[in-house]
């Protein structure tokens, strides 16, 4: 071992960081990802508007506060249930299901 | 405070390091990528700066495309580092001193034990390190960067894990040259 090696070793944990496995699942699951950030990001902007804390969503939609937490968080893989109910519980459009038929007839 | 392993190679001294301070639940280099990837956190981040985010050089941006912005910036500084720590430390022109440039802009020489950043072209996002060799580095913290200088409590912050580390390294008897970072960091 390097002479700079065993001296950063001695002052080290003995357990590596999890960072790769993390990094690697945040690449796999990317597409998906993306899409749960975005959600997030309307899920905030409508409870600042609407002046509303998670807590109130959470009470809104019958779900626990923690749950609500995790959507913000945008790193939850959302039931198009969970999704249709957000959009209900802050009056917002988060998919617009005519969007591709009205491109269609438009084109 | 302790060193944590990022991804370090078997048969020589290149690998990438962090710190870990006390009392933290997790090392500075793994909480960085937590938070830059956390779509609540960063609304809080811009919200809380707003007036840096829209009186920067960056110009008007909603605090959404600002989340947005953060989030590309983290994926792509996360998969230059994954494909380095994948690919291993053989192929010489993927190494992390072509990732980590010197933390002051007008300093062009790169030296041993210099405090360093690592950036994605044009964008707000710094990986703070100290350059430990040619290919070693300990990452001290990161950070969203909004304006020109490092006046900003969050960065000062970042600024003072630089100097805990460098402190730490020569307590624990890696030797540290004089300090040759004396411009004013950026």
């Amino acid at each position: 071992m390097s002479n700079l090696k065993e001296k950063l070793s001695k002052i080290a944990f003995a357990q590596p960081s999890d960072w790769k496995t993390k990094a690697k699942y945040r690449r796999e699951n990317r597409e998906w990802l993306k899409k749960s950030a975005a959600i997030a990001i309307k899920v905030l902007d409508a409870l600042k508007e609407q002046h509303l804390s998670q807590k109130d969503l959470a009470k809104r939609m019958n779900v626990s506060p923690q749950q609500i937490n995790k959507i913000v968080k945008g790193q939850e893989n959302l039931t198009l249930e969970t999704i249709s109910n957000l959009e209900i519980a802050l009056d917002i459009k988060i998919i617009d299901e005519n969007a591709s038929h009205r491109k269609k007839r438009a084109g | 405070m302790k060193l944590v392993r990022i991804f370090v190679s078997d048969n020589s001294e290149d690998g990438l390091w962090s710190i870990h301070l006390e009392g933290e639940l997790q090392n500075e280099f793994d909480k960085f990528f937590d938070l830059m990837n956390d779509v609540e956190w960063l609304h809080d981040f811009f919200e809380k700066n707003k007036a840096d985010l829209t009186g920067g050089f960056f110009g008007s941006i909603t605090i959404g495309d600002a989340v947005l912005k953060t989030l590309e910036e983290i994926r792509a500084m996360e998969d230059a580092l994954y494909d380095y720590a994948e690919q291993g430390f053989v192929d010489s022109d993927n190494n992390l001193q072509h990732l980590f440039k010197p933390l002051n802009n007008f300093e062009y020489a790169i030296t041993v034990h210099q405090k360093s950043k690592a950036r994605i072209k044009k964008g707000w996002l710094r990986l703070y390190a100290i350059r430990l060799a040619e290919n070693c580095y300990l990452v001290t913290g990161g950070g969203i960067k909004l304006i020109q200088d490092m006046k900003s409590e969050h960065l000062q912050i970042e600024l003072r894990k630089l100097e805990q580390a460098k402190k730490f390294l020569r307590n624990n008897g890696i030797d540290y040259p004089e300090d040759l970072n004396t411009y004013q960091d950026e």
